[in-house]
């Protein structure tokens, strides 16, 4: 997959797996990985940057806590905020996928 | 057990945050690297590939780090570097500089530091030599031909151009002077204008001097001319003739409070009246070679006059005396410096000490007897001259030592931190992106930002240090008057340190080869680095 269409749907899908319970980067990392079947993988430089960008814009919020696994983490949960953007972000995605998708049916129809 | 925090801060540097952030962000991504390593150990991995295995999703470094700050910061606020000036109090230094060049002293002091630490000592290269000369010429301006032709290296080219500028002011053919002195000129060019000057200023002594130094430098290019010497010397060449001539001549001007004055007019016009270029050009002048002159003052009242004396022929010494004794007058009346006055009153003592001994060998008292004052008279004159001579020189030059020494010192700085100042304009003055350096280029960016405070600071120093001898040129009616209160500092300052002695000729050629070879082996590394990030940025892996 291209890198320019993957980092700019980093931020949504960052938003998207907050979206049930708080994560740490590590987990959303791996989760990224396993549900999009291995196509996306993100470096440390894209994800941290954008978990940290996303908390100084008010859409997430980090704390320290215990994961599952029993080790100390900082876990990220998301804000009202980060919900309302979340929404936009499908909303847009949606009509964006909608759109590309009705142009490569009619064309290979 | 690994230290995961440690590996992390030795790769990510000091983030320049606020310490509790950092040290949270770094924890942060400890506890990543951790989570990796563990989970690759699960998978079953050795220790040493599943580390690699961890820290191959941090990628470069460099770029994590950017990106984080990036993050935290926001592009347009990534700067300052913790303990780096900051971009605002970078710009006020350069503006107070900028604001200082509006003082012409300041100026003065700025075109000044370049000349100390430059390969070239000239004030004017012989590129701007030539296009004055050429101004000169189409506005018919003969002054300005002449000036060129005085100062110009290229003996043949400067020939012509004073060719051409006494053609259009034939009044300025003193100026034959610069190339018929033997010293700064070739015997065939030497020649012909020192014809030409005796045939303009036949009443003077100085081309007669400069035709006897002639024949002695093809004769005694290497000998010491003591009397046994100048006697041969009188007896097998012409030399003889030519300085009976000078010593008979009613004048002695050698020239130098024209060639003083000139220099001082077209500087002022060239708006180059900075003093300092007008005592280079003053010390550089040629002299007639007094010594010579002494050599024949002592063959005449060591052996010619005595010879006569001997021979019954006591006019003939009397004349001969008298010949050294009037000269010695004539240089004392036209001398510009101390030493032409020192050997004048020699010249004038030892004349009158024989004439007061011919006198007093012909009994007649009274005349021994005043000619006898008279020539202690001279000797007192001539050391009294040495001695407040050599006492202000000392004085002058131990108390321009020490400001020029602080110049010479803060001009070379104000030069590096100049060129440093550019850097930091042209990279990080207005650009915010790439602010947030690691590494050694964070450490080049963090020198860079010193650079403004720098150049204010040794700005304002070597203002300072200079500030007594950045004095204009008109207020010098003479080049005596110039060397005696400005020489001691500006020569001083020239010289500087100067440890490598004779190597400094070769360190300064050095000097611009050295400068770019340093700069192609940065850029070249700037290269490699760019283009290995460039290509790690385009891997499939990358995010």
């Amino acid at each position: 997959m291209g890198n320019a269409l993957k980092k700019g749907s980093l931020e949504m899908l960052v938003l998207a797996l907050l979206e049930d319970r708080p994560r740490h980067g590590y987990e959303l990392g791996k989760l990224i990985e396993q549900r999009s079947e291995r196509a996306l993988r993100y470096h440390v430089a894209s994800l941290y940057p954008t978990l940290y960008g996303l908390e100084r814009r008010g859409l997430v919020q980090g704390a320290w806590g215990v994961a599952k696994n029993g080790r100390k983490r900082r876990c990220y949960r998301l804000t009202r905020a980060g919900r309302r953007v979340l929404a936009e972000h499908r909303s847009r995605w949606r009509a964006f996928s909608d759109a590309i998708e009705r142009i490569v049916k009619v064309r290979y129809a | 057990m690994r230290d995961f925090s440690l590996i992390v801060r030795r790769r990510l540097g000091r983030l320049p945050l606020e310490p509790s952030r950092a040290h949270e962000i770094s924890t942060e991504l400890a506890h990543q690297l951790e989570d990796r390593f563990q989970d690759s150990i699960e998978r079953g991995l050795p220790e040493a590939r599943a580390l690699a295995d961890a820290l191959e999703q941090f990628g470069d470094w460099e770029k994590v780090r950017r990106a984080i700050l990036s993050a935290e910061l926001g592009e347009n606020n990534m700067w300052p570097q913790p303990s780096a000036v900051s971009r605002r109090a970078s710009w006020a230094a350069l503006a107070i500089v900028a604001l200082l060049c509006l003082a012409p002293s300041f100026r003065q002091a700025l075109r000044a530091a370049p000349e100390a630490w430059s390969v070239s000592r000239q004030p004017l290269s012989e590129g701007t030599l030539r296009g004055v000369a050429e101004r000169g010429f189409r506005e018919h301006d003969a002054s300005l031909a002449a000036f060129a032709a005085l100062h110009l290296q290229d003996l043949p080219g400067a020939s012509r151009y004073a060719e051409q500028a006494i053609a259009m002011d034939p009044k300025l053919t003193w100026i034959a002077t610069h190339f018929a002195n033997p010293v700064d000129s070739n015997p065939a060019i030497s020649k012909a204008w020192m014809e030409r000057l005796t045939a303009w200023d036949p009443d003077n002594a100085v081309p007669y001097l400069f035709a006897a130094e002639l024949l002695y430098a093809r004769s005694f290019a290497d000998g010491s001319l003591d009397d046994a010497a100048a006697l041969r010397l009188a007896n097998t060449t012409a030399w003889g003739e030519k300085m009976r001539a000078a010593f008979a001549a009613p004048r002695f001007d050698n020239y130098s409070q024209r060639r003083f004055e000139l220099d001082r007019s077209v500087l002022r016009r060239l708006r180059v009246s900075e003093t300092d270029a007008l005592l280079w050009y003053a010390s550089g002048m040629g002299f007639v070679n007094l010594s010579e002159v002494s050599a024949y003052a002592g063959l005449i009242t060591r052996k010619l006059g005595p010879q006569a004396e001997q021979a019954g022929h006591a006019a003939e010494a009397a004349a001969l005396y008298w010949s050294v004794a009037r000269f010695g007058e004539r240089v004392g009346n036209g001398a510009s410096w101390e030493w032409e006055r020192v050997i004048a009153a020699n010249l004038e003592e030892s004349a009158y000490a024989s004439l007061a001994g011919l006198a007093d060998r012909t009994g007649k008292k009274d005349e021994a007897a005043a000619l006898s004052l008279l020539s202690e008279r001279a000797e007192r004159a001539s050391s009294e001259t040495r001695a407040a001579w050599g006492e202000a020189n000392r004085t002058r030059w131990a108390l321009a030592e020490r400001p020029a020494m602080l110049a010479w010192v803060a001009s070379g700085l104000v030069l590096l931190s100049a060129i440093a100042c550019l850097a930091w304009a042209a990279l990080l003055g207005f650009r915010s992106e790439d602010r947030v350096l690691s590494g050694w280029l964070g450490g080049v960016a963090l020198g860079l930002s010193y650079a403004p405070i720098v150049l204010l600071a040794s700005s304002a120093v070597m203002y300072t240090a200079m500030l007594p001898y950045l004095r204009s040129a008109q207020e010098f009616a003479t080049g005596r008057e110039l060397a005696n209160t400005l020489a001691p500092f500006w020569f001083s300052f020239r010289i500087g340190l100067d440890p490598l002695g004779d190597w400094r000729v070769y360190a300064q050629q050095l000097l611009v080869p050295g400068m770019f070879s340093l700069a192609v082996l940065i850029t070249g590394i700037a290269a490699l680095r760019w283009m290995a990030r460039h290509r790690a940025g385009q891997t499939p892996q990358a995010g």
